[in-house]
């Protein structure tokens, strides 16, 4: 019996109900054999299952970010907001180490085309409401909303999983979600501190429903020095030069 | 309407040693999904290929691996700072937070529908298991007489992590050293692969009297550990729990309670 997707009552949604000795075909081989045999109603179905169901990272869901925000939360009510930018940094600097992050050594250009495909992989902006903006002196990735962080920022009220209060690695606001803060350690203050300057800068609006915007600026010496003066930074041009 | 001529859509990247959406970029923005969909109405079949290739293994693959890799990052931050216990004590409270906001009757992220029907909830799993993205054929299930068999070449959930690498070198992420009833009494698991020991088998059983599936020991063959990292995985639904011989219930550190699940519909008792 060949796959096939049929309505789940338990789940909600059509999944594949085909016998289980077919059941670990890959949904996208089937894609492409429906595109191979000329049927593309069916290859767009089986498409729209992967993005709706199968993908764990999708609207609705977004149960990574989610879970690695409760992650944080618990490590903070249990060992000490501290210990948040401690885990935090602990993982970046191994994917760092150990060769898995290269946004370093890319040009700004290659920089949003890497952030930009990881956005669109979280569904930013339900993938309308997400564009990007090419200006004189930098790019502008505008999300509403952000797929990873702004659903979250929307939806967690104030108290345990937020910053108490202001933190270089939380732009110096208290009301941080946890995960959020990963923006502000990653690509500005570890930045900063490996390479000189943030790799991406984000634009912090006090109305949670306003778009999350993150700017790539073309050359380091452009970025306004409020960006480095708000996670505890100097401006240092010597190091980018 | 997007630009699919993919020859301005996709590009080499030398950093990432991969392609990866160029072009304007003010076009970034466009969803890879609609402009696949556009290229497949427009009977496009080599660009429709290509992008497919592109949005599966480019674009939503390293996503969903650097999300999971994460989870164990925390949890090893948690390891090294605050030992082993605090894994355990930090899933556990993670667990019971998802299990207060879940609907009535879910466990483990599943509806109580599929738990009583061990094929459907197979089922459910195996599409789980795509959905790690695993490769061409690394999923194989049988059904035997009394229990349905998944096994995995490799589990591209924890098993990926094993053979990429993550618990040697500049990774080093810890592994159990000594045995714990969470671990199925086994050391030289990646503490990331024990969401199926202690939240499946042991919050599992707490929750419903048996686990919602079993695994086959670390380091015998189908249960992949530090020292075996190529090993495939293995998960076994048995039918009806009556069946699941006791060695499953030992590892976990669990005293067998049948009363716990007399109740269990019998309609997947063995064929």
């Amino acid at each position: 019996m060949p796959p096939k997707l049929e309505w789940s009552n338990a789940l909600g949604r059509v999944t594949r109900t085909e016998p289980l000795s077919e059941q670990g075909v890959l949904t996208w081989d089937l894609i492409r054999t429906a595109i191979l045999e000329g049927k593309p109603d069916e290859a767009i179905e089986w498409l729209r299952y992967i993005k709706d169901a199968e993908n764990y990272v999708k609207p609705g869901g977004r149960a990574m970010g989610a879970i690695i925000q409760g992650q944080l939360a618990y490590i903070a009510e249990r060992w000490g907001e501290p210990h948040v930018e401690g885990a935090l940094r602990y993982w970046r600097r191994k994917l760092i180490d150990a060769g898995d992050e290269p946004t370093y050594r890319m040009t700004p250009l290659e920089r949003l085309q890497l952030h930009t495909e990881t956005e669109r992989a979280d569904y930013a902006g339900g993938l309308e409401g997400f564009r990007v903006i090419e200006e004189p002196d930098r790019y502008v990735l505008e999300a509403n909303p952000c797929g990873s962080c702004l659903p979250m920022r929307r939806t967690i009220e104030a108290g345990p999983g937020r910053t108490s209060r202001g933190y270089p690695w939380s732009w110096g606001m208290a009301g941080i979600p946890y995960f959020l803060a990963h923006h502000a350690l990653w690509w500005e203050v570890m930045s900063i501190e490996d390479i000189g300057y943030p790799v991406r800068v984000h634009e912090w609006s006090d109305d949670p429903d306003a778009p999350c915007r993150i700017a790539f600026y073309k050359e380091p010496a452009l970025i306004p020095e409020q960006f480095f003066t708000r996670v505890g930074a100097k401006k240092d041009p010597s190091r980018f030069a | 309407m997007p630009d699919t001529r993919l020859d301005t859509l996709l590009e080499m990247s030398q950093a990432l040693e991969r392609p990866v959406r160029a072009g304007a970029p003010e076009s970034l923005g466009d969803s890879t999904w609609d402009i696949l969909e556009d290229a497949i109405r427009a009977g496009d079949t080599a660009n429709a290929i290509r992008l497919l290739d592109y949005l599966h293994e480019g674009e939503t693959a390293p996503r969903h691996f650097a999300l999971f890799d994460w989870m164990y990052g925390s949890q090893s931050y948690v390891v090294e700072q605050f030992g082993a216990e605090g894994y355990h004590d930090m899933f556990r409270a993670e667990t019971e937070h998802s299990q207060r906001n879940a609907a009535p009757g879910v466990i483990g992220g599943f509806p109580g529908a599929l738990l009583e029907d061990p094929e459907a909830l197979t089922k459910r799993q195996a599409e789980i298991m795509r959905g790690h993205w695993p490769p061409r054929g690394g999923i194989v299930i049988t059904e035997e007489p009394d229990r349905y068999v998944m096994n995995f070449f490799p589990c591209n959930s924890g098993g990926r992590m094993l053979r990429s690498g993550m618990t040697e070198g500049k990774w080093s992420l810890p592994v159990t050293q000594e045995g714990h009833p969470w671990s199925w009494s086994s050391a030289g698991k990646p503490f990331y692969c024990l969401h199926c020991s202690l939240g499946r088998g042991i919050i599992g059983t707490e929750q419903r009297g048996f686990p919602l599936r079993v695994h086959d020991q670390p380091g015998e063959g189908f249960n992949p550990t530090r020292d075996h990292p190529f090993d495939p995985c293995r998960m076994v639904f048995y039918k009806d729990p009556n069946l699941i011989p006791d060695r499953y219930f030992t590892a976990l550190g669990i005293v067998r309670q049948p009363e716990r699940y007399a109740d269990f519909p019998t309609q997947s008792a063995p064929k």
